[in-house]
């Protein structure tokens, strides 16, 4: 079966149709807060974490 | 007049619940017109509510301190039959089947309903300048922004045009509106009060709960909402509370009026009888920065269905949906373990304090249309200067209180964030009301 690849006139889910002044407006806005970021998560530990629970202070006090 | 003393007037017969929710619905035809707190008053409803809770009372039914008290709900809280917008032209239409539970444990508890407070769109920032409704402007000062997002329900309970007023708060949205409006206003411990029928931004940042005009009517407001009985008792009294009094952070990046209101407050604390310790806080900044890429990535996946009407959102909210698009699912992981990571280091400082003082906004209400802020010979984006004091706390999903501690020189409100351990927001509520007596700010 071939399979379904997106014909020109199909958006492609892989690039969100933001427009490209858009883009360059939020750009520097993002960038350095994922950098930022980025430098945070060479501090995660390598072993495995519960990385998902996102009720931190409910299971705390429970 | 306060809740309290409206639940003794009511019940000395003094004042009706009608004649109550009369005084409100003329405050907000007076006020309204200038302030758009409102989106929608249900006046006719409101004073059938207000008959039929008179009558009971007559009848010898009390349902308990929220009897005959007038109150407005955030226009992102389902109820049944009255049109629910988020402050958004997507939801423009919206006319919910049923009340949202917080909606009607209120009203079982005797509330009446004004109406729907506006708010900034979507809740997704802190001018509440809608550009689908309209501007919400300050009471002190109608040049100059209510806060946001819940910026209608500040308004309105600063004005008397209501007792008390619901809001959400994702990262500030509770405290900020409070700070600049001069009312208190609680963000309780993350998943404390019943979020179903509250249209959600940020899916582990969102929190809802009250704005009134007192510490004591935020508390019972808490009361009313509450639906289990998860919370800690408090500490006995101010004597056995400890404060930390942050050495970092908390008091750069701050107009010089507030840092001294704040450090006046713990203060008042001190001579109150409790100990307060200077604390070096963790890493807050990293704190808010993950708090930043965890909200574009879901504020993002909830507005995923609507991302082809783009022309229905405003400039800004727009702009911060994009940025959410554009945040790898890498990043949006690593943002919720450094999250766990962070928070581990915030329960440690939490072991050696009852809770935290900080400034609840670094300065007082910023004008309509301000896009920086000036702070320690900084021009600072008025957004990211305004939510760095409280976006950090949903990270944490501790409670916190905003409350007034005095006035500026130009006579706008300034405010005190107290944050607290999870589940112990009475402990909060005994030092705030103490700190409201002794500080006498309004």
């Amino acid at each position: 079966m071939t399979p379904h690849l997106p014909t020109p006139e199909t958006p492609s889910v892989l690039k969100p149709d933001i427009p490209t002044e858009q883009i360059q407006a939020i750009q520097p806005t993002l960038e350095p807060l994922l950098v930022r970021v980025r430098s945070q998560a060479e501090k995660l530990p390598r072993q495995a974490d519960s990385a998902l629970e996102f009720f931190p202070a409910s299971e705390a006090a429970e | 007049m306060t809740i309290l003393e409206a639940g003794q007037a009511l019940r000395s017969r003094q004042v009706s619940s009608l004649e109550l929710t009369n005084r409100c619905l003329d405050q907000i035809a007076k006020l309204d017109p200038q302030l758009n707190a409102f989106i929608t008053v249900t006046a006719e409803s409101a004073r059938a509510q207000a008959q039929a809770l008179d009558q009971e009372l007559v009848k010898g039914m009390d349902r308990g301190p929220f009897h005959g008290i007038p109150i407005a709900h955030k226009d992102l809280i389902d109820t049944r039959g009255v049109r629910t917008t988020s402050g958004s032209k997507l939801f423009g239409d919206h006319v919910p089947g049923d009340d949202a539970p917080i909606v009607k444990k209120l009203a079982a508890a005797g509330a009446v309903m004004l109406g729907k407070t506006g708010l900034h769109e979507i809740a997704y920032g802190i001018t509440s300048d809608n550009p689908h409704f309209g501007t919400i402007r300050n009471p002190c000062d109608p040049a100059r922004i209510p806060g946001g997002s819940s910026g209608g329900s500040g308004a309105a309970v600063a004005t008397d045009m209501a007792f008390m007023a619901t809001g959400t708060d994702t990262g500030g949205s509770i405290r900020i509106p409070a700070s600049f409006c001069g009312v208190a206003g609680l963000k309780p411990t993350y998943g404390l009060l019943d979020r179903s029928g509250i249209q959600p931004l940020g899916l582990s940042l969102d929190h809802v709960g009250p704005l009134a005009r007192t510490v004591a009517d935020v508390g019972i407001a808490l009361e009313a909402m509450l639906d289990d009985t998860r919370l800690l008792p408090a500490l006995a009294n101010c004597e056995s509370i400890r404060i930390g009094m942050p050495e970092n952070f908390y008091f750069t990046h701050v107009s010089s009026e507030v840092r001294d209101a704040v450090r006046k407050a713990a203060d008042s604390a001190e001579r109150l009888g409790a100990r307060v310790i200077p604390v070096k806080v963790p890493d807050i900044d990293a704190l808010n920065d993950v708090g930043r890429i965890i909200l574009l990535a879901e504020a993002s996946a909830v507005y995923q269905p609507y991302f082809s009407r783009r022309e229905d959102f405003g400039a800004d909210v727009l702009a911060l949906l994009d940025q959410g698009r554009m945040v790898p699912a890498t990043d949006y992981v690593n943002a919720q373990r450094i999250r766990k990571m962070l928070l581990a280091d915030f329960e440690a400082l939490f072991s050696t304090i009852d809770c935290m003082f900080t400034p609840a906004t670094p300065t007082t209400a910023p004008l309509i249309g301000q896009k920086q802020v000036e702070l320690d010979g900084e021009m600072m984006d008025t957004r990211l200067a305004t939510t760095r004091m409280v976006r950090g706390i949903n990270v944490l999903g501790f409670p916190a209180l905003a409350m007034p501690c005095g006035r500026s020189a130009e006579g706008l409100p300034m405010g005190l964030q107290v944050i607290g351990r999870p589940f112990e927001e009475k402990t909060l509520l005994v030092l705030g009301e103490a700190l409201e007596s002794a500080m006498s700010p309004r």
